[in-house]
């Protein structure tokens, strides 16, 4: 298995633990890491200019087609706006050969070969289920889940082709591993409301608050994501903005849960440095 | 005496623009936010972190940084290896003709007894400095002027320190060239060492010298010069002069420029060419000496000041008197060297907008400026506003300056400080003056014709069509089943006195061609872009990414249709 891994522009700073608690997990299924500096995959520009978001992600790819290698993100985001980018290259040829006219002055080329995958994706299809059992060394039994699937990824689902927009199970199914029990709650596949945070924050602290509730309510332990900016939201903005009086919901990455599963350092997973209280989650290992 | 009197003005000016700028590090606010600390508590928390950092283990961190980092310059190889080698070179053939050279009078004499600027091995020592040096600059002119990447800028600074460098180095090299052949300088060495008396001896070493040394004489025959003579000229040069002088050979480098140019000899030696050169090269280190502290030059010494602070300093500072000093000598350590430009995570973007600005390097410069005119909102202008809100706080920058500047803390502090002056981020800026306010009762129309020229002149022309294309939303059967699933519509926390107008709504004012009004309901600027409506629309209406357009189209009529209408496209 050899992949480029695409931080983005969030993980190196805010949350370092989902760097190295990807790197640890795919360690143990012998990835092999295609090392590329690679620039913002261009969702935080997309608000603004079109034409800046698509070369800021057409670049990306070109980089890793360059090395013959595919993209493994761990951010919805970025994967969304991947996705997007690829939609909108490969069905406007004028865009194409536009793009491609200025990354040709860094002997850069678009042409759709290198494929972008999704850590979710990755980890089901092609290390699957069966082989990630193997790895399992310590059970969550108790643990109460409420995974968080977040948005870019699942839809628009005909650009997205994450897994199925309205009944997603890809996340269950990673987590059913450790034994941990899945809550059902209805609000799974809503917005975490990161992206108008520093827009219109009252909305967007409405829209973690709903959610928060109806994990809490839902019997919710903890809340495992998959995206940066979910983890930014429910993790840092939820300490930052929310009083301690109000209901609080431990957020932790889904590597650093199935990283622990396996038995995985807590050096490399970074638990720790959770800003939620998401070391609690020690406690359930049996 | 011209050499004294320059010699200390130019180190007094030195002194006094060092001693300037140590100042300037206690006193300059670079609080963007927050409160300024006077220079007593600055000192006070400097010296305490200084003897804190020095008298803990924090000490093997600094000798570490100072080995690796000052000396070796380890950092820069893993980003450029070419830079590397350039910086390297010049770093290295620089400071030891400095102390070995420059300051032969108070180093080498002092330290090697036998050392004459002329006797090997340091002769043959200082060309391979000299080299060294010139082979780095000729390094730094490739990559800045004939290779020309994009994101690497040059600015008149940067010329000024390379071309005084080669000045100095050009100068130097020529300098002992001619003095390789210098009939003028035999003379006077012999005045001052010899016996001019002694007319056979000297004309003996002259012959001597003519032909080993290659010295060209005025009024010297070379070609029928008797052995008997050369002998006697050999003996009188190891009684008086092989002590100090090597073979001329040995300069590798002035020995083929002298080869070179002795045709030109007799003419050179008559109007005292060495004299000149010797005038040009002292004066031009004497300038750089002088311009030293105002220079690009300063990085000799704040370069390893801030890459040592940074080996003890919390990467994620508070706002403390000592992050405000820290800021204040980054600011003066960055060399400009585009390495961050290089490796900047929204490089392209700038290379759509076209505004410097974005490139870390030249917003270091901008963001100097602004804290010197002591932060004056007035020449925060409409590009550094975008800039600063498009850097993504990826901490690459940081990562890689080869300063070791805390980047990311300037940037994180700047957009702090532009927002609570009221200079927003693009976004917002466009928010509120679109979005119709409850006293508003005329809206101002938008131009259409602009529009559309805007849209035709941009190379993604064919996806803006989307909102000027009724394919995309005439099919929509209002069916309200995208308001239903939109969690915006569904928040409690929507500004009572803004006019919710659903995604439904708005699709019904595209089909209108209500353009402009569409533009300005609040659900466009508060959209999740979650895509929920767009998942469930039986139309197949791209709501969100008409929303995205519209936004696009924003931002682009609202800041870039001034400023520079070549500027996208
Ligand atoms: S922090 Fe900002 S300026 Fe620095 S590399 Fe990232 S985007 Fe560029
Ligand atoms: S900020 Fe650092 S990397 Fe950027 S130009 Fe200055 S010294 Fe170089
Ligand atoms: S869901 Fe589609 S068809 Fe129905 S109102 Fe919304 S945009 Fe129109
Ligand atoms: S994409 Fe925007 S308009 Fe559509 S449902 Fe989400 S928030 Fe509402």
């Amino acid at each position: 298995m050899k992949y480029a891994l695409f931080l983005g522009c969030k993980i190196p700073y805010y949350i370092e633990q989902y760097d190295s608690s990807t790197r640890a997990l795919f360690d143990l299924f012998d990835m092999d890491w295609v090392d590329i500096k690679f620039n913002c995959c261009g969702y935080p520009i997309r608000n603004l200019n079109f034409e800046s978001y698509i070369l800021s992600a057409a670049r990306n790819m070109a980089l890793a087609e360059r090395k013959q290698v595919d993209i493994l993100t761990p951010c919805k985001c970025c994967y969304g706006s991947f996705k997007h980018a690829q939609f909108y290259l490969q069905n406007y040829k004028e865009l194409k050969d536009k793009v491609n006219e200025i990354l040709k002055k860094e002997n850069l080329m678009w042409n759709n070969h290198s494929k972008v995958k999704h850590i979710l994706t990755v980890l089901h299809d092609e290390i699957g289920i069966q082989r990630l059992r193997t790895k399992i060394k310590n059970r969550l039994k108790t643990l109460k889940v409420a995974v968080h699937y977040g948005c870019h990824a699942l839809r628009p689902s005909h650009i997205t082709h994450f897994d199925n927009p309205l009944n997603p199970s890809i996340f269950e199914h990673l987590i059913e591993i450790t034994e941990a029990p899945l809550i059902n709650w209805s609000k799974k596949l809503e917005c975490c409301g990161h992206p108008i945070w520093g827009k219109n924050d009252k909305l967007s602290l409405d829209l973690m608050q709903k959610k928060i509730d109806d994990a809490i309510q839902a019997g919710a332990d903890v809340l495992c994501t998959a995206c940066s900016y979910c983890q930014i939201q429910f993790d840092d903005i939820q300490i930052q903005q929310l009083s301690p009086a109000q209901t609080q919901l431990d957020t932790v990455l889904v590597t650093q849960l199935l990283g622990l599963s396996m038995g995985i350092e807590e050096m490399q997973l970074g638990i720790h440095k959770n800003k939620t209280n998401a070391k609690k989650i020690y406690d359930y290992v049996n | 005496m011209i050499f004294t009197i320059s010699l200390y003005l130019s180190l007094g000016i030195c002194i006094l623009g060092l001693l300037y700028r140590l100042v300037s590090w206690f006193t300059l606010n670079t609080q963007l936010r927050g409160t300024h600390y006077g220079w007593v508590d600055r000192i006070k928390d400097a010296s305490k972190a200084v003897i804190g950092s020095i008298f803990s283990v924090k000490c093997v961190n600094i000798i570490k940084t100072f080995i690796i980092e000052v000396v070796l310059q380890l950092h820069i190889i893993k980003n450029d290896p070419f830079r590397w080698i350039a910086h390297i070179c010049i770093f290295l053939g620089f400071t030891l003709l400095l102390f070995m050279h420059a300051m032969e009078d108070i180093v080498s004499t002092a330290l090697f007894s036998g050392y004459y600027s002329t006797v090997n091995p340091y002769l043959c020592l200082r060309n391979i400095f000299g080299l060294m040096t010139i082979v780095g600059i000729i390094m730094v002119v490739g990559r800045r002027y004939i290779q020309k990447k994009p994101l690497l800028k040059t600015n008149s600074r940067d010329t000024f320190a390379i071309v005084l460098l080669a000045i100095i180095f050009i100068s130097g090299f020529l300098l002992e060239a001619v003095k390789i052949f210098s009939e003028p300088v035999f003379d006077q060495m012999v005045n001052d060492y010899g016996d001019p008396s002694a007319t056979e001896d000297v004309e003996a070493l002259k012959a001597y010298w003519a032909t080993e040394f290659h010295v060209v004489f005025s009024d010297f025959n070379t070609s029928n010069i008797s052995n008997e003579i050369l002998e006697t000229g050999k003996d009188v040069h190891i009684g008086s002069c092989a002590d100090c002088h090597s073979k001329p050979t040995w300069a590798f480098i002035s020995f083929p420029i002298s080869k070179a140019l002795s045709p030109a000899a007799p003419l050179l030696n008559k109007i005292r060419m060495d004299t000149w050169l010797w005038y040009i090269h002292f004066l031009a280190c004497f300038i750089g000496l002088a311009y030293l502290p105002f220079s690009k030059f300063l990085h000799i010494v704040t370069a390893p000041l801030s890459l040592l602070i940074r080996s003890v300093a919390d990467p994620k500072p508070e706002n403390t008197a000592n992050s405000e000093t820290r800021r204040a000598i980054e600011l003066d350590a960055c060399t400009h060297c585009g390495t961050c430009s290089l490796n900047c995570s929204v490089a392209p973007v700038y290379q759509i907008l076209n505004i410097p600005e974005i490139l870390p390097s030249e917003k270091l410069s901008a963001t100097k400026a602004i804290i010197k005119n002591q932060h004056d909102t007035e020449i925060i202008n409409p590009d550094f506003q975008i800039a600063s809100y498009v850097c993504t706080s990826c901490y690459r920058c940081t990562q890689v300056c080869s300063s070791g500047i805390n980047l990311q803390d300037m940037w994180l502090t700047t957009k702090r400080s532009l927002h609570e002056k009221g200079i927003k981020d693009p976004y917002t800026v466009c928010r509120t003056t679109l979005v119709q306010k409850p006293d508003e009762k005329h809206l101002i129309p938008i131009d259409y014709h602009k529009v559309y020229r805007r849209i035709q002149d941009r190379f993604a022309y064919q996806y803006f069509h989307l909102t000027l294309r009724p394919e995309t939303f005439t099919y929509c059967i209002q069916c309200q089943t995208c308001t239903n699933a939109c969690p915006v519509m569904a928040s409690a926390a929507n500004n009572p006195n803004e006019l919710l107008v659903s995604p439904q709504q708005i699709m019904n004012l595209m089909r209108m061609r209500l353009l402009h009004i569409a533009i300005r309901s609040p659900l466009v600027w508060d959209c999740l872009t979650c895509y929920k409506c767009q998942e469930c629309c039986p139309q197949r209406i791209p709501i969100t990414d008409i929303f995205y357009e519209l936004k696009q189209l924003s931002v682009d009529l609202t800041f870039f249709d001034k400023a520079n209408t070549n500027r996208l496209g």
